[in-house]
C-alpha cells in the first residue's frame, strides 16, 4: 500500500561499515559473557515469576497462618483467619472443622460468658453438632456430648440462681422455693397449734375453734371424747410429730397467725419434736 | 533475514548464545539504525540507541515470547523507546560545549544528518505519525509488521500511516516554496 512515494527519505538509509559492525558485536558479546547464561529463574517471564512468587509465598504463608491461629476462639483476632483457612485445612484432615469447633466449645466453657458469648456458645455448638454428623468419630461425637450435658446443667442452675441470690425475695419465699410445694400430711399439725404450751385450757379451745378441719380425718365421736378428756385432764393433744421447721418468728408456712394469747417465744423455747 | 530465519534464531536469543546474537544483530542493524536516524536525525545518536537496545535484550533474552517476528517488534519497539529518551533529553538540555560560557548569539543547535527540509517536515509530525512514516518508507516495513511493532491492528495502521503521509507530502511540498519566500525577504 504505497500510494504517496517519498524519494526523499531514502537517503535516511544507511549502512554500517564492518569496523564498526565488529566494535558493536564485541560489545555485546561482552555483555553475554558478563550476564552468564539464563538460570531458571530467568526463564520465568513475567506474570508467570509473579504468579510463582504469589505462590511460593502463600505456601510459606498458610501453614504458618494456620499454626498460629489455631487455638483462636471467637473473639481472638485471628480467629477470622482460622476460619478462612478451615476449608483449606479440611482437605489434608476431614475432622478440622469439628475439632475445631469442639476445641472452642471448650475454652468458652472455661471462660465466664455473659450474654452475648452465650449467643456465640449456641452458634458454636449448632456448628459442632452439624460437623460430627458429617464425619464418624466417636471421641469427637463423646466430647460434643459432654459438651451438652454441662451446657444443660449450666442452664438450669442459671434458672435457678436468681431466686436464692435475688435479695428482693424474702427469705420465707426463698425457703418455699427450695422445699417446693410438698402437701401436708394430714396429721400434720397447725402451727399455732403446735405453738400451744401444755395445760393451756384457752389457747387449746381456741385453737379447736378455729381449726376444725385439721382433725377432719379422724373419728368424730373419738374426737369429742377425746377434746373433752383433754379438757379434763388439762393435758395437751396427742399431736403427731412435726417436720415442719419454724421460722425465726415462730410462724410456719401455711399456718395462721398467732394469736396475741400465744406467746411468740414459745415455738422455741419447747419444739414440737421435744414434747412428750 | 527472512521470517524463518530469524525464527530459528529466537531460541539461541533467549538462551543467551553469542552466535544468534551476532546473527541477528547482523541482519538487523542496518534497519535499526535507519529507523533510529529517520527519528532522531543523528546518527551517532541513533547508533548508540541501537547498541543500547541490543544490551537491553541481552538482559532480557530470557524473557522473550514468540517467534521471530516477535523479536524483530520487540527490538524496534526498544529503539523507539530509546529515540523518545533521546529526544527528551535533548529537550531538557540542549547540546552546548561546556568548556566555556555559551556566547549569547551562537547557541549550538542538535546536530542533524538530514537534510533541513526533510528534518524540518518530519518534526512537524506527531511522534506516532514519524514512526510510521519512517518505518514504512525508509525500513520498509509491511503493514502487518508495523501493527505488531505499534501494537495496534493493521487497519488503523493503513489508516494513520495515510494521514500522516498526507501530512508528509504537503510539508515537503510547501517547505521550499517557504524556504524560496524567507530567501527572498532576506
Amino acid at each position: 500500500m504505497r500510494t504517496i512515494e517519498f524519494p526523499e527519505l531514502e537517503n535516511i538509509r544507511v549502512e554500517l561499515d564492518e569496523e564498526f559492525v565488529t566494535r558493536q558485536l564485541a560489545a555485546i558479546s561482552g555483555a553475554l559473557e558478563s550476564v552468564g547464561p539464563p538460570t531458571k529463574r530467568h526463564r520465568l517471564a513475567g506474570w508467570r515469576r509473579w504468579m510463582a512468587s504469589v505462590a511460593v509465598g502463600a505456601s510459606a504463608l498458610v501453614p504458618a497462618a494456620a499454626a498460629a491461629s489455631d487455638s483462636a476462639v471467637p473473639g481472638d483476632a485471628l480467629y477470622s483467619v482460622k476460619r478462612v483457612l478451615e476449608p483449606l485445612v479440611q482437605l489434608v484432615n476431614g475432622e478440622v472443622v469439628a475439632e475445631h469447633r469442639i476445641e472452642e466449645l471448650e475454652v468458652l466453657e472455661v471462660l465466664e460468658l455473659d450474654r452475648a458469648d452465650q449467643d456465640v456458645f449456641d452458634s458454636l455448638l449448632q456448628e459442632a453438632t452439624d460437623a460430627v454428623a458429617r464425619i464418624d468419630s466417636p471421641t469427637l461425637s463423646d466430647r460434643l456430648d459432654a459438651i451438652v450435658d454441662r451446657r444443660r446443667d449450666a442452664v438450669r442452675d442459671t434458672q435457678v440462681e436468681p431466686l436464692q441470690d435475688d435479695p428482693q425475695t424474702p427469705p420465707e419465699q426463698r425457703l418455699d422455693d427450695q422445699r417446693g410445694d410438698r402437701p401436708r400430711d394430714a396429721g400434720e399439725s397447725e402451727p399455732g397449734r403446735d405453738a400451744a404450751p401444755p395445760g393451756d385450757d384457752t389457747q387449746s379451745d381456741t385453737v379447736q375453734e378455729e381449726t376444725p378441719s385439721s382433725r377432719s380425718d379422724a373419728d368424730p365421736t373419738e374426737a369429742d371424747e377425746e377434746q373433752e378428756s383433754d379438757r379434763d385432764q388439762d393435758t395437751a393433744p396427742p399431736t403427731p410429730v412435726t417436720t415442719t421447721a419454724p421460722n425465726v418468728d415462730g410462724e410456719v408456712d401455711g399456718g395462721e397467725p398467732p394469736t396475741e394469747d400465744v406467746p411468740t417465744t414459745e415455738p422455741e423455747a419447747d419444739p414440737p419434736s421435744d414434747r412428750p | 533475514m527472512t521470517d524463518r530465519e530469524l525464527d530459528q534464531w529466537v531460541d539461541g536469543i533467549r538462551s543467551r548464545s553469542d552466535a544468534a546474537f551476532h546473527a541477528v544483530y547482523t541482519s538487523m542493524a542496518n534497519d535499526l539504525v535507519s529507523f533510529a536516524i529517520g527519528m532522531i536525525s543523528d546518527r551517532r545518536a541513533a547508533e548508540d540507541v541501537v547498541q543500547q537496545a541490543f544490551l537491553e535484550l541481552v538482559k532480557s533474552a530470557p524473557e522473550i515470547r514468540g517467534d521471530g517476528r516477535s523479536l524483530q517488534a520487540w527490538l524496534y519497539r526498544s529503539v523507539r523507546f530509546g529515540c523518545l529518551d533521546e529526544l527528551r533529553r535533548r529537550k531538557r538540555r540542549p547540546e552546548t560545549p561546556t568548556d566555556k560560557l555559551p556566547e549569547p548569539v551562537s547557541i549550538a543547535e542538535p546536530t542533524s544528518d538530514l537534510e533541513p527540509s526533510l528534518e524540518a517536515a518530519l518534526s512537524e509530525l506527531s511522534e506516532r505519525q514519524r514512526v510510521l512514516v519512517v518505518l514504512r518508507h525508509v525500513v520498509g516495513l509491511s503493514g502487518e509488521e508495523i501493527a505488531k511493532v505499534t501494537k495496534s491492528n493493521r487497519a488503523a495502521v493503513y489508516a494513520a500511516l495515510g494521514r500522516a503521509e498526507r501530512r508528509l507530502r504537503s510539508l515537503l511540498d510547501t517547505e521550499p516554496a517557504r524556504k524560496s519566500a524567507m530567501g527572498g525577504a532576506a
